[in-house]
């Protein structure tokens, strides 16, 4: 699968990609792409919410999801992540393919996407106040909500303390404090920036003609102004230093164990070694944590691995026993030594290695993760060439797998501890 | 290929399945589909509800411990050689998983190269079991600790709280993992006896979806199950359930921002399984007509900052249970409870539009056919259908059979206030 890249002008870009009649149903996404700025990512971030709560035309957030209601169900989904120093709001409009619908439904839903974008609802030049001021408490019960989910709160807590103060730590969210400030001035000057100054990605993935979807990437692109495209710095390279650890009690049964790493190197540049190196050690059914923290051992029901390389970051989370918290750490260590030390078996890098084409294969059934992963890639400047990346996995010289294992280093290491008071014992007859 | 096929299909969207029944009972379906992954289900009518089962060389039921569904589901992995099967799903390059529900318990993994290779895997390993003392034990430590990740889970707590309210004595109050205590009983012998009682072909189904050869899938089953016969399941006696609640009312505690609420109605089981999927499909409608993003009511607590997340509207039905529900979450927990309470006590009186009703509908369908972009969504749905009875081909004509008329039914007959039971978390301190 290879997308068709058009620059529409300096700042904006269309990636097509034609995916026949597989699929009933297509996706266009507009995409705003800005370097992470601790003033002004989490102001980004909320500018999607605002947008959908009402436009000049469709005046509150009823008449708009009647609307999209109407247009065969179209979803606009808002997705918002980060990678390395740079930021990413895309606004995507997932809808039935005219074939399935009827003909001009994706000229119309583009037209919608226009409206939501371009003409939002605006007081005396600025955002409503009413509706910014419920935007933010919307964002604020779901910041306060992250303590609900104690396996995501334990990653999320133990980045922050990892990254404090870091560009690449910054919470797309912000924080209650930083959301409690924002104004409808603020914001309106936010969102004046993302149109103004953004790297723009428009893409399409779908059965219509590029013929037909060029006009109407020329429309959307005639409403941005020109301007030039922002500069990107570059992460810089991590160094190591001394571990911290951090104790926490926590009202839950079970114990939570999640340990943060720095990732130093350019091994990390290479998209087959470190997507192999987390095959190998997490996200493969037979990897090393699956098989030797869960299985023998018998120490937890989950054990993963989750990584932002382009950050250089990588936390390894596990929920067990406070009891085995030093026991699972070090076995956890262990299995990053033996890939660093090249003791992978033949079956380990196998099956990393297929299933990591076939993760590749599930992208292309899929119009939304279709054009995800273009986008993903726009952000980085990277090639999105699918089959590009599966010859790069399927020729990898292991040693650039051994060299990632060599580059993660324990930064940062969070106990929350739980009040399960089972014993081990317990399960004896 | 000389053998008895079915098509079952819909023309309006053009899709189809083709169902071929073997000789040993083993119910086959394939749904064709021009994608690079191909997604496959083993699906065995045996579940967490199969709790009072009188065996072959028994005159009485026999009460199994909690859980032990969902603990084959776990151990059915393990090879004789020590090895794990899912390793050999994933050397082959397939991505294997398993998931018990009260009514079954599916063996599935997806793959885009070795099809074949990997549905012998998964045939080979879910019909020939290995369970020892060692690892049985071995897997309670997994296993205790993925129940105590659920006692940490708010929505667990409160959906099984809402259960025990609704229910007296039907066993779907039972968390399916079963608890600490049931699952230290399970034993190897146990394991294999209801192996072999339930694990047979007749008792279960092949769902395959993509773009593979049919006439390979039905090679691969004719070979492995040449010397199986239908064999009769043993019977498994259900709960004797009156049609009243159990309580009204039942409240916990959690570390958690906000309180959360579900009001469950009690319903009489139904019988018919297009009538389940025509009634799931109308509560699907009316969450849109009456807590959707363009409803006043929704909106109106919204701007009131009143709820911050969707309000949601469930259906849920099975052996010997259905239950409607409304769920939502508040940081003014009090407030909007009442709220919800006043609009429930009214909604036998709701009023639908008819465009709002023809609008909601068309943006049902649309989703439906967009289910049919994704293998995985078809070889579920086909599950579903297979273990209910149901049939995912016939619902765009169910979409198109319902009227306001049904909707009005519902809303007067399915929110009874006297078949209601509440369940609610509240977070530590603040109530």
């Amino acid at each position: 699968m290879k997308s068709v890249k058009k620059r529409i002008n300096s700042r904006v870009t269309l990636s097509y990609v034609n995916t026949g009649e597989k699929f009933k149903s297509c996706v266009f996404s507009v995409n705003f792409i800005l370097p992470l700025s601790f003033e002004k990512s989490h102001l980004y971030s909320l500018i999607p919410s605002v947008l959908n709560s009402g436009t000049v035309n469709y005046p509150t957030r009823a008449a708009l999801c009647v609307r999209f209601q109407e247009l065969y169900g179209a979803s606009i989904a808002t997705r918002i992540v980060k990678r390395g120093s740079r930021q990413l709001i895309s606004i995507e409009a997932d809808l039935l393919s005219d074939r399935y619908s009827e003909y001009g439904n994706l000229l119309r839903v583009v037209e919608m996407l226009y409206e939501l974008i371009f003409n939002p609802l605006l007081t005396d030049g600025v955002f409503n106040r009413d509706t910014v001021e419920l935007e933010k408490n919307a964002v604020i019960e779901k910041i306060r909500a992250e303590k609900n989910n104690k396996t995501s709160y334990s990653v999320q807590r133990c980045m922050s303390l990892m990254l404090e103060n870091e560009t690449v730590g910054i919470r797309l969210d912000g924080d209650e404090d930083s959301v409690a400030k924002i104004t409808p001035e603020s914001l309106y000057s936010a969102y004046l920036d993302m149109i103004n100054s953004s790297q723009i990605e428009l893409c399409y993935a779908g059965d219509a003609d590029i013929d037909d979807v060029l006009p109407l990437a020329t429309y959307i692109d005639n409403a941005f102004p020109e301007g030039k495209a922002p500069i990107f710095e570059k992460i810089g390279e991590r160094t190591p230093r001394e571990v911290r650890s951090f104790y926490e009690d926590v009202d839950m049964v079970q114990g939570r164990l999640a340990i943060g790493f720095r990732c130093v190197g350019d091994a990390f540049d290479n998209d087959a070694a470190r997507n192999m190196f987390m095959g190998i050690l997490s996200s493969s059914p037979m990897s090393k944590l699956f098989v030797n923290i869960r299985e023998k051992h018998s120490l937890c029901y989950y054990c993963r691995a989750k990584a932002e390389f382009d950050g250089r970051i990588m936390v390894i989370y596990s929920g067990l026993e406070n009891s085995q918290f030093e026991f699972a750490k070090d076995a956890i260590l262990k299995e990053i030594e033996d890939i660093a030390n090249g003791i992978i078996s033949d079956g380990e890098y196998e099956a990393a290695k297929k299933s990591l084409l076939s993760s590749i294969d599930y992208i292309t059934d899929s119009p939304v993760d279709i054009a995800r992963w273009e986008m993903d890639r726009a952000m980085l400047g990277r090639d999105s060439d699918l089959d590009a990346l599966k010859v790069e996995i399927e020729n990898l010289d292991k040693t650039a797998v051994l060299e990632c294992a060599r580059g993660v280093f324990v930064d940062t290491v969070l106990y929350l501890n739980g009040k399960s008071e089972i014993e081990d014992g317990d399960f004896d007859e | 290929m000389n053998k008895e096929i079915i098509t079952v299909e819909d023309k309006s969207i053009n899709e189809k399945c083709l169902i071929y029944r073997h000789k040993s009972g083993l119910t086959v379906c394939y749904a064709p589909k021009k994608l690079s992954v191909t997604y496959v289900s083993l699906t065995v009518k045996f579940g967490a509800l199969c709790q009072n089962v009188k065996f072959d060389d028994s005159d009485s039921y026999e009460n199994l411990p909690d859980g032990v569904a969902h603990f084959m589901e776990h151990k059915i992995f393990a090879r004789p050689d020590g090895s794990d099967a899912l390793n050999e799903l994933a050397y082959f390059g397939a991505n294997g998983n398993a998931y018990t529900t009260e009514n079954s318990t599916s063996y599935i993994f997806y793959c885009s190269e070795n099809f074949e290779k990997n549905l012998e895997i998964l045939l080979d390993f879910v019909f020939n079991p290995y369970f020892t003392e060692e690892n049985v034990k071995n897997e309670c430590g997994i296993i205790a600790e993925e129940i105590k990740m659920y006692e940490d889970n708010p929505s667990s707590k409160i959906y099984y709280n809402l259960l025990s309210a609704i229910y007296k004595n039907h066993g779907i109050v039972k968390n399916i993992c079963g608890s600490c205590e049931s699952i230290s009983k399970i034993t190897p012998s146990l394991l294999y006896k209801i192996h072999g009682a339930f694990y047979t072909p007749s008792n279960m189904c092949l769902v395959i979806s993509g773009d593979e050869s049919f006439d390979n899938i039905i090679n691969i089953v004719e070979k492995t199950f040449a010397d199986y016969n239908i064999n009769p399941v043993p019977e498994v006696k259900y709960f004797d359930e009156p049609l009243e609640i159990n309580k009204r009312y039942i409240e916990d505690m959690c570390d958690v921002s906000e309180a959360s609420y579900i009001f469950g109605f009690k319903l009489a089981p139904i019988l018919s399984a297009r009538e389940c999927e025509k009634r799931s499909i109308a509560y699907d409608i009316l969450e849109e007509l009456l807590f959707g993003k363009a409803s006043d009511f929704y909106n109106s607590l919204y701007e009131r900052k009143l709820i911050s997340q969707p309000i949601t509207l469930g259906f849920d039905f099975g052996n010997g249970y259905a239950f409607s529900s409304v769920s939502f979450s508040s940081v003014f927990a009090k407030e909007t409870e009442a709220e919800i309470r006043a609009f429930i006590d009214k909604i036998s009186g709701f009023s639908i539009s008819e465009s709002d009703f023809l609008r909601v509908k068309k943006f049902i369908l649309a989703n439906f056919v967009r289910d049919f972009d994704s293998t995985e969504a078809i070889a579920e749905n086909l599950v579903t259908d297979m273990v209910t009875g149901s049939n995912i081909f016939d619902c765009t004509q169910i979409i198109e059979e319902i009227d306001i008329d049904y909707l009005y039914n519902v809303l007067k007959n399915d929110f009874k206030t006297d078949k209601m039971a509440v369940s609610a978390i509240f977070p530590k301190g603040e109530k």
